[in-house]
Order: structure tokens, then sequence, then C-alpha cells
């Protein structure tokens, strides 16, 4: 039974199969955020997404200089722009023209063009911020209650749910309701803005929450956790080490389809008035004064409506093409 | 000869990718005859699934790009219609796929999806007589009880129960040719020969064909009569089983068969042999003092071979060379270790115990391998778990370097995991996407307080050339290798703080025959060089015994029998070791024909008891 073993083609090392069938021209130093923007630049429609995205963060990063060259102070009152019997706007097409370019509000004469462009400060910071908290808060517990499981997870996750339960548009109003002037050291504006990204921030955590949990919770039964382990790597090494940096994909993607949710948030609180105080540009509270004048300036609806819609728009488009350049499941 | 059943002509198959397309099938041509049996044997990315799903016509409304004549029982699959190629498939030609986990539907029961199958062709037959072929069917793949059976969801049936139940699907409509993918790879190995037993007896009672779609040769050489070896794309060569298995032509088919691990060649005769070519080969980077150990070494091995063979010639027993090792203390010593997991099931969810490891206890010394074989479900990773601490056994003892382990904390155990190290099986799950694999290695340096990154990066890429990579791979991610490479890397990752047991847990049941070979031999080589003890385990009955110095077999969370590897081979003492011997796939037609009577012979034993 027992044969001499001789095997012909085996007098070699032990070499690495794989130098000769790389062939091709595939370049294998390649990452994989890499391949995620080489899919990506194929996308069209995420490309656009993203250069609208990147146009409105610019112009509200460059929002006193563009006004200062194509526009009028944002609150500044142009009266003689309005018919003093009708309290409208004087001129086409609600006093459109090289000198107002979305054309002016009804009664103050205000020009809408440099509002939408000082709204999208508000829109786009506090969206921003209101995300950031949120990713923050929500990967933190996500990580951690899928990671450590048991009552730990059990306790994340009842929290989760009671946040979720909670009625929040109607906490907002209240609390804006009972707001000092000043508070935390800070006044006004800053006040109201710090108190908004609160929270939409604070309460909007556990939908970033539960999809990091999940994803834990899938990470952590992979060989590479059991690997780290044998090795004596700490339960902060893996975290941080193993574990995060295959969480970024989803960070990111829920990042950019949670600002648009929280820019919607913010315009509706300030189409209620209880957000940004006038005569501070908000979209949301050009809208909610732009109601009364639907029939006689609809201009004065439509810019900040179709700022809105486009920036979300954008956003999750943008947001969607992101998933699908970084996950490996779908095909392009 | 009557007419072939399945003709293939210039068959090429190309897939678009990001970069190009790639083609997977390169014109290929091959005819079944009737009632005959066909075997496509090739490694991962041969093409060889990408040709079984073009005789389905599965490729259609894909990517995939087809050309070339498939004719199938009189039909030419390339100018049909989309309703006549769904007529052809289970009336034809029927398809068994690979994994029967995820090939039946879990909400519906098997005689559903079985009566599903017979009614989609049969749409005049009544339910009574459909559900009537079902139980039938049932019956003709060996499924116990089948009228009652019928009823039950997948579920509710193990894996090779669900792998006869696919198969009973595919009888369903008296297909003239039943093609099966890679069937048996998800399956244990006495289940495995269960199933090619069954497909063997349908083929001569309902003289059917068969084509057989593997990448292990041993499993097509009891089933077919002819048997076609693909790479990349291409047919490299063709012919009567007997003939390509004993007188191969083409270099590819004689490297695929001399990778593939024999049960009958035994460790001492592997090692000497892989010794004797690396002094022979004068391998880089190795010092000439290093040389003359391996050479030393290896005609002491040889000579202890002779010696070894000489004394079975005579009948003799003794070992003195194992006498004199067992004398020292040994390096780990597992008493009595148990795992028990709590099961939930039952009335009001209550939890029954259910003992994963019951009971083991063995002794390992330095320099050592000791093999653990056994199925799924055996407890034998959960073992190798227990010893790295991975788990902590519920009773028992570890003792390792005479220090007991079992309950040491987390902190205490830190400084000892530098002994102790892993090899996973699953080299696309043990290294993370998202870390480049030179810190993937060095992590074990980092984690132990190194903090010098030059002096990590030196040593990692050090350990890199030393397992076949290259240095210059450090900065690159996993996905960029190889199934092959990645082992060796997770391998690198293991060796990087100089361990004195290693735990591969299954390290080559993932990769290919040739890749296979490459990775044992170089575990062998680096067992050599670093003074390695190893615990090898794994399902594989040829490779645990070419590694091994001793076996444990286990079953159901007991060891039934350990010993020398040459004695539960050549002499097991156990009923389930003979049963697993005798399901092992053989790479010799006729033999695999005796060990199919031999097995036919255990199974007419078991139900006369």
């Amino acid at each position: 039974m027992t044969a001499p073993l001789d095997v012909p083609g085996a007098a070699e090392e032990a070499q690495p199969e794989a130098v000769a069938q790389t062939g091709g021209t595939r370049d294998r130093g390649r990452s994989l955020g890499q391949i995620a923007w080489m899919r990506l630049r194929k996308d069209k429609v995420a490309m656009t997404g993203g250069a609208f995205v990147v146009l409105m963060a610019l112009v509200a990063l460059f929002a006193p200089l563009i006004v200062s060259l194509l526009g009028h102070p944002p609150n500044q009152w142009n009266r003689e722009m309005i018919d003093p019997a009708l309290g409208t706007p004087m001129g086409p097409m609600g006093g459109m023209s090289g000198e107002h370019l979305f054309g002016v509000e009804p009664v103050t004469g205000r020009d809408i063009f440099s509002r939408i462009v000082y709204g999208a400060r508000i829109s786009m910071l506090i969206g921003f911020l209101a995300t950031l908290v949120s990713v923050v808060i929500g990967t933190f517990m996500g990580i951690i209650a899928g990671y450590f499981g048991g009552w730990v997870d059990a306790l994340i996750s009842r929290l989760m749910d009671i946040f979720l339960a909670f009625p929040l548009l109607l906490f907002a109003m209240a609390l804006v309701g009972v707001l000092p002037d000043a508070a935390f050291g800070l006044q006004d504006n800053a006040l109201r803005i710090a108190i908004l990204v609160f929270i939409i921030g604070f309460f909007n955590w556990p939908y970033i929450g539960r999809i990091i949990r999940g994803q834990t919770l899938s990470l952590r039964e992979r060989e590479f956790v059991e690997a780290s382990r044998s090795l004596g790597a700490s339960n902060f090494y893996i975290l941080r080490k193993e574990l995060l940096p295959n969480l970024v994909a989803p960070i990111l993607v829920y990042s950019t389809l949670l600002i648009p949710t929280n820019i919607l948030f913010e315009a509706a609180l300030s189409f209620l008035g209880v957000g940004v105080e006038p005569p501070t540009a908000t979209w949301g509270g050009m809208l909610s004064e732009a109601v009364d004048y639907y029939d006689s300036a609809p201009n004065f609806m439509l810019a900040p409506g179709l700022a809105i819609f486009l920036t979300v728009l954008a956003f999750n488009l943008f947001g969607d093409g992101l998933r699908d350049a970084l996950d490996p499941r779908t095909q392009s | 000869m009557t007419d072939p059943v399945v003709s293939v002509s210039d068959l090429r198959i190309t897939f678009p990718t990001l970069e190009g397309r790639i083609t997977a099938v390169n014109g290929i041509s091959f005819d079944v005859p009737a009632g005959g049996a066909v075997g496509i044997v090739g490694e991962s990315g041969s093409g060889k699934s990408a040709t079984s799903l073009a005789l389905m016509g599965l490729h259609r409304g894909t990517n995939a790009e087809v050309t070339g004549d498939i004719t199938v029982v009189g039909k030419n699959l390339a100018t049909a219609t989309d309703g006549q190629v769904r007529n052809m498939r289970g009336n034809d030609i029927a398809m068994v796929f690979q994994d029967p986990m995820s090939s039946l539907h879990p909400q519906y029961t098997i005689g559903n999806q079985l009566i599903e199958a017979y009614k989609v062709h049969r749409p005049e037959a009544s339910s009574a007589d459909a559900r009537k072929r079902a139980v039938e069917s049932l019956d003709r793949v060996g499924i116990p009880n089948a009228a009652k059976r019928i009823n039950s969801y997948p579920h509710e049936f193990s894996g090779g129960m669900r792998q006869r139940a696919l198969i009973a699907m595919g009888l369903m409509c008296d297909p003239t040719v039943l093609l099966a993918d890679e069937i048996t790879t998800a399956l244990d190995v006495t289940v495995q020969a269960q199933i090619l037993d069954l497909l063997d007896d349908l083929r001569s009672d309902l003289g059917m064909s068969l084509i057989l779609v593997s990448h292990d040769l041993a499993v097509v050489a009891g089933s077919v009569d002819e048997v076609l070896v693909m790479q990349n794309g291409d047919i490299v060569e063709r012919g009567d089983v007997r003939r390509v298995l004993s007188s191969p032509e083409h270099p590819y088919t004689k490297s695929l068969l001399a990778a593939v691990p024999r049960v009958d060649v035994s460790r001492a005769q592997r090692r000497a042999q892989v010794r004797a070519e690396r002094t022979q080969s004068a391998p880089r980077g190795l010092s000439a003092q290093a040389k003359k150990a391996l050479k030393a070494k290896a005609a002491r091995q040889a000579a202890a071979v002779e010696d070894e063979s000489a004394q079975q010639r005579t009948g003799a027993t003794a070992k003195p060379e194992k006498s004199a090792e067992s004398a020292e203390q040994p390096l780990l010593s597992v008493r009595n270790a148990r795992m028990r997991f709590k099961v939930r099931g039952g009335l009001l969810g209550r939890a029954s115990d259910f003992y994963a490891v019951d009971d083991v206890s063995f002794d390992l010394h330095q320099g050592e391998t000791l093999g653990i074989v056994g199925e799924s479900g055996s407890g034998k990773s959960t073992l190798s778990r227990m010893i790295t601490r991975l788990l902590t056994p519920t009773s028992g003892q570890i003792v390792f370097e005479g220090r007991d382990i079992t309950r040491l904390p987390e902190y205490k155990l830190r400084p000892l995991r530098r002994d102790i190290q892993m090899i996973f099986q699953n080299p696309y799950s043990s290294l993370n996407p998202r870390v480049t694999i030179g810190d993937s290695i060095g992590a074990g340096l980092r984690v132990q307080g190194e903090s010098n990154t030059k002096e990590i990066q030196r040593k990692v890429q050090e350990l890199l050339e030393r397992v076949g990579l290259e240095a210059s791979h450090y900065n690159r991610f996993p996905h960029a290798f190889s199934g092959g490479q990645r082992q060796r890397i997770a391998i690198a990752r293991a060796l990087i703080l100089r361990p004195k047991l290693v735990i591969c847990d299954e390290p080559v049941s993932a990769l290919d025959v040739s890749t296979q070979d490459q990775v044992l031999r170089l575990l062998d080589e680096l067992q050599d060089d670093f003074d390695l003890t190893y615990i090898f385990v794994a399902h594989d009955l040829a490779v645990v015994r070419q590694v091994s110095d001793r076996v444990a077999v286990m079953r159901k969370g007991e060891v039934v029998e350990l010993n020398d590897s040459d004695t539960v081979y050549e002499a097991p003492q156990h009923d389930y070791t003979r049963e697993l011997l005798a399901a092992a796939p053989v790479l010799d037609p006729v033999e695999a024909k005796k060990h199919r009577a031999q097995r036919a012979e255990l199974r007419r034993q078991s139900t006369a008891a």
C-alpha cells in the first residue's frame, strides 16, 4: 500500500503561486479607497451631485465675497424696488434683473439672491455640525454595543429605542420657546445655532448607531478579530485598529445621507419659526415668509424651495453613488 | 456508440470587468455519450463552473458573452428561444448546485419544492401524481421514511440530506443528463462518499448521463469514465479516467496529481523528501551551516524511515526514539478538557447543555506535530480555540510549559500569547481588508509593546521574504493577493512573535490542491527552521497524515482514537476511524471501486445489525 512517493513536478522549493497568474495590467498595489474612487468617477449622476455639494459648500464659505460682487447686503431694505401701493416688487418677474439676480422680497425689497447665499451658510453649517454630533455619538455607541454585546448591547439598544420614540419636533419647539437670550457663554444666533445643532444631532444618533452596531456585529465574528486577540491585542486596540477602519465606509455613506435630512429638519424648524432668529436669512424662514405671496411673487417661494430641493437631492445622489462605489457587492 | 447527449464545440465565454473583458472559457469542445459519465476537473478560475452554467443556458441575460455551439439532447442552445431553454432545464438536463444550505428555499417544505419542479414541466399532472412522484424520488435518493419527510422544511434536514433532496429534485422529470457542480465540496468525507455512491447507483439504475464538476481529482476518480482537465479556460488533457490518472501527459495534470495529498504517504516519507529537495535546490537566503544541519536532519529522517519499514517487515513495534522524548516535560498538556455551550430549544426555549468538547486529554512534546481529524461538529475547532484561550474551558486543565493557563485572566495571558499562535482556516476573513499586510503582520509586535516602527518594518519584511513573498508587498492590502498568498501572510503573522506552539486550524482547506501543497511545504520548512510544535486541525485525512507525527480522531467532542500517525492509518482501532478511512476519496479508480464495495459492505452490516 505504501508506494514510494515519486512526484515529478514537485522538485522545486515552495513558491508563491500567484506571481505567475497575476498577468494583465492590474495594479496590485491599489488600495480599496482608490478602487472606490475609480468606480465613483464612472458614476455620472453621483459626480454631478458631488459637484453641486462642493459648489454649495463653496458658496456658503465665500458668501460675503459673492454677495459683495454680485448683490446687495442680505438684510438691506431696498424700498425703491417695491410698489408702495401693492407692496409687491416692481419690474418683471418679481424684480429680477442684473442688479437683483433672483429678484427682491415683497414689502422689504431685500435681495433674494444674497439671502439664498447667506441662507446656505446656516443650512450647511447646521447640517454638517448636527451630522457630526450624530456620527460621533452614534459610532461610539454602536461600536460598543456591537462589540461587547450582552447587557451593554441591551442597554444601548433600549436607549436608542427611547431616543427614536422621542417627539423631537415638539421638544425642539418647546425648548426654543423657553430659551433665554444668552446661555453657556453664547448669545443670540450663536446660541440658537448651537441649540439646533444639539437637538438635531443629539436625537438623530440612533440611526447611525444602529447601522454601526449591525456592521460591528458581523465584523466581530470575522477571523481577523480572533487573530488579533490571539496576538494579545486589547479590546481598545481591536476597536480602533481592526474594526474602525472597516466602518469608515458605512460612516461616510450614512453621513452623506444624514446631512440632507438634517438640512431639511433645520428648514422645517426655521419654517415653524423656532430656528435662527430673523432677520438672519435661512431657507426655511424665507419659505415661511414667502407663503403669503405665492401668487404675487412666486420667485420669492421658488428660490429657497429650489435651493433646499437641489441641495438635498445632490447630497442624496452623491451618498447613493458613494455607497455603491464603496460596496464591493454591487457590480458596475 | 449512440449519438452524444451533450455536445459542446468551440465554447467561448467572456465576462466584462473593470480591467476589460476576461476570458473564462477559451474555445473548448467535448461530448458526453448517452449513459456516460464525464468529469470536469480544474482549480478555481479554470472555467469549469462557467462551462456548467453555459450547459444550462444560465448565462442568458447576464453580462457574459457566450459563443460556440452547445447541443443538449438534440437541441441547440445557441438558437433556442428562452421558452425552449426553460423547457430543456430539468427535463433534459438537471443541475445540482454546490451549496445545499442555500439552494433550497427555507420557507417551503421539501415536498413543495420537489412538486413545483415537476409541475413546471408537467402542468397537466395532478397534484396526487406529483406528490407520489416526489415521494418516489426522495425514496430513490435514500431519504428514510420519505412519505413523512416530504413535509419537512429544509432546516430540518442535515447537509447531506439536503444535498440528497436537491438530487431528488433534479431527478423529478427523469432528465437525460445530471449536471453536478462541486456537489460534495461543502460536505464531510463520510457524507461525500455516500453522495458519490448515490450518484453512481442512480447512473447505473436509471441510465442517466452524468457530468461531475469538481476541483478534486480524487472525487472524480471513482465516479466517471472520462475526465477533462481544465486550466485557465482550456482543456489541457482529456481521456479515460484510468489513463489520465495513471499516466498523465500534460505537465499541468502531472503537477496537479503530484499535489494531491495521498492518504498512503506517511509523514516521515514526506518530510524526508521535502528536506532532501530543499538541500538539493539550495534555497536562497539559507546559510551554509543551516544547509548542513538540514542535510543531517534529512539523512537522519531517511534512515529512520528505512528503520521503520525494516521494523514493519520484521514485525517489531518498538519506537526507541519516542520513549526518550516522552521522558521530558510535555510542551502542552490538555487534561480532561470540556467545553459546554447552552443550546436553546424545545418548549419555552429551555436551555440544554451541549458539550462541544467532552473530556479530551493529550500531551504534546516540543517539535512534534499532532494532527486532529474529525468531521464538522466534532469539536476540533472549539478545542483549538480552548488551547489558544480564545475560549475558556468549562472544566479541565490546559498546561503549557508546566504552567496552568486554563483560567489566566486576559492581562496575564498577554505575554503568553507570544508562545501560542494560531493560523486560521479562511485566509479571506482572517486578514483585515482595510489594513495593509505589513500592519497586519506587525500588529503582534505592536500589541506586545514594540514601538520602534523601523524595527517592526524590518522584522516584517524579513519574514515576508521567508514565507515566499516580497518585502515590497509591505504596504499592499490583502485584496491584492491570491488565497495561497494570503495564507502565507497569515502564517507570517502567526510567526512574527516567534511562538513555540502553532495551532493550524484547517489552514489549507480553503485552497486549491496545488496551492495547498505549497503551503504545507512551507509549514514543514518553517517547522525545521523555527523549531515549531504544531497542532494541525483538518478534516482531510490525507493532509493530516502527511504532516502529523501523531493523530487524534475526534467525533462529537470526544477523541475516539489517539495514536502514532502510521498506526492510526494502517491499523485503525476504532470503528469510526475505519469508516472515515473507507470514505476518503482515493485517486486510483480501481482502488476507488474497491472502497465503494467496502462502504456498501459496511452499510449492509450496520443495517443488518
